[in-house]
């Protein structure tokens, strides 16, 4: 097997014109046999399948998970919500299974340090996220990496239709989290991996010493991101539609202590480049002028959107935002459904994330018991 | 154990530069590297002119890595010399981990997270097998048949 792969790792700061030619500037991206396979994190096992395959693939469920048709409960979404009430779910005696879709961990895993969650004074997000899933794993399965196409209920059953298998079950848990809101600008896609990144601290560092970065966005986020890069030596923009920052004062105060430039009242029309970024044009609200902004990085952080989609399919209420709504007992008017996480939106933290996971797991538990009507359960 | 072609001159520090790997970093690596088993050669490669900076903290790195354990040498090449010709290294910094056997590349200083990916590709390609894959992986990956040559773009942070 050695003899058939070889593997190497291009680190961009020292290789930029490599991950400019290949559009690799967010990382970590993976190319097999020259072919783009995977952006961000990946589950091993869709790895093994693309690589098999010399293209991305799924790959299929693998006969070591013994993965049944029917459970008593789902879970969508492998943060810190869904993670938590698998463990609550399966200590209770809820036959569960959790499906992500992507890589385990959600947010929680693009957070470099996490500095706020009681008992480690400091913890790197993707350790928390290895601990987290070996204890989950202790009481129920996993599924990763399986795209969900259909989500639906019919009589007292959900069922959940993914790339790698169908599943049904008596209750569902969506805690399928958020992701960064875009601009939908016309050359946003066209430079993604080209320079416009949601990530400064996956993708900032291409930018250290010197590099020119527009940050788009006013809130704590943002000013975090812009922070973070002019500390990196970047030379830093900050463009903001409204005429004061909305962040936390901390933050506000450190922005105005390093003398970052702001531009306040002003949008981005686009972001244009041939085959990289180059610049990007604004307008400013209160005169109607456009001007250029020449840069080699665009970071844009105007919030984060709800992933609703599985809430919408089955027909939960959503509520301002995006945002799904569900009581103080995490359940959604649609019965023997629940949500959790940043799904619900609210303070958007590993805390509550974890607070309301075990919540709508007992709360599961409760409502699922109490309608067995199916045979006991386990 | 270091074996020393010709050195680049950009590599060479008469002042002794601060550790990258701390005491505390080592303690955990001589702990990581009990489960070396065969001998593991890393040549590195460097050009004057191109990416000094890091071709000082590639050398330094894969020196202080190097000197945990003994069962891990260290070879220094320049680029534009017979080795990087025979394993076809053109950008400096380049690492290849036990290159007589296996085509492993770090083209690039591995700080950072890659810190653990170099430190696993070491212990991977001293025991010669994949136990720290999932099982999932491990089936998967005996199908493979056809060769694949997989790159991956990363940053230090």
């Amino acid at each position: 097997m050695p003899e058939l792969v070889s593997a190497e790792i291009v680190e961009i700061y020292e290789n930029r014109d490599l991950a400019e030619e290949h559009g690799a500037m967010s990382v970590p991206k993976t190319f097999i046999n020259g072919k783009s396979t995977s952006e961000g994190l990946e589950p091993e096992e869709n790895f093994a399948a693309s690589l098999v395959k010399g293209e991305a693939d799924e790959g299929e469920v693998l006969p070591h998970l013994e993965l049944k048709e029917n459970y008593d409960l789902l879970i969508l979404g492998g943060g810190p919500a869904g993670l938590t009430a698998s463990i609550y779910a399966s200590r209770s005696g809820l036959d569960t299974l959790l499906i992500e879709q992507g890589t385990l961990g959600g947010q929680m895993s693009l957070t470099p340090l996490i500095e706020n969650y009681p008992g480690y004074p400091k913890i790197a997000g993707r350790t928390l996220v290895e601990m987290m899933v070996k204890q989950a794993l202790e009481y129920s399965p996993i599924l990763e990496g399986a795209t969900i196409n259909e989500v639906s209920r019919s009589g007292e059953r959900f069922k959940v239709v993914t790339t790698k298998g169908t599943f049904g079950a008596r209750g569902i848990i969506l805690a399928t989290g958020a992701t960064h809101r875009k601009l939908d600008l016309p050359g946003e896609d066209r430079l993604a991996g080209r320079g416009v990144s949601y990530c400064a601290t996956c993708d900032g560092y291409v930018f250290k010493d010197g590099g020119r970065v527009v940050v788009v966005g006013g809130g704590n986020s943002a000013l975090t991101d812009a922070i973070y890069l002019d500390g990196l030596g970047s030379v830093v923009t900050i463009v903001h539609r409204r005429d004061s920052l909305r962040a936390e004062k901390r933050l506000v105060d450190i922005v105005k202590d390093r003398g970052i430039n702001i531009i306040f009242n002003s949008i981005l029309l686009d972001i244009s480049g041939q085959k990289k970024v180059e610049k990007v044009t604004i307008e400013d609200l209160t005169t109607g002028g456009k001007s250029d902004i020449e840069c080699d990085g665009v970071f844009i952080s105007v919030g984060y959107a709800p992933n609703n989609q599985t809430a919408r399919e089955l027909g939960i209420t959503i509520g301002p935002g995006g945002y799904v709504e569900a009581d103080d007992r995490q359940k959604t008017n649609v019965p023997f459904a629940y949500a959790a996480g940043d799904l619900t939106g609210g303070v958007k933290q590993i805390t509550v994330a974890v607070g309301q996971g075990s919540v709508a797991a007992i709360t599961a538990f409760e409502e699922l018991s109490g309608s067995n009507l199916k045979g006991p359960l386990k | 154990m270091d074996k020393q072609e010709k050195p680049d001159k950009s590599v060479d520090s008469s002042n002794p530069p601060k550790p990258i790997v701390t005491e505390e970093v080592r303690k955990d690596l001589k702990e990581n590297f009990q489960l070396l088993r065969e001998p593991v050669t890393i040549a590195v490669f460097t050009r004057e002119g191109q990416n000094d900076q890091y071709n000082r903290l590639a050398t330094q790195l894969i020196s202080e890595v190097a000197s945990v354990d003994e069962k891990i040498s260290v070879e220094f090449h320049p680029i534009g010399g017979d080795a990087a010709a025979k394993y076809r290294v053109e950008r400096s910094p380049t690492i290849l981990i036990a290159p007589e056997r296996y085509r492993i590349r770090f083209t690039g200083t591995p700080l950072g997270e890659e810190g653990r990916t170099l430190v696993l590709s070491i212990i991977l390609a001293s025991i010669a097998k994949a136990p720290m894959l999932s099982e999932g992986f491990s089936e998967t990956i005996l199908k493979l048949t056809e060769k694949r040559d997989v790159r991956v773009y990363v940053s230090p942070t």
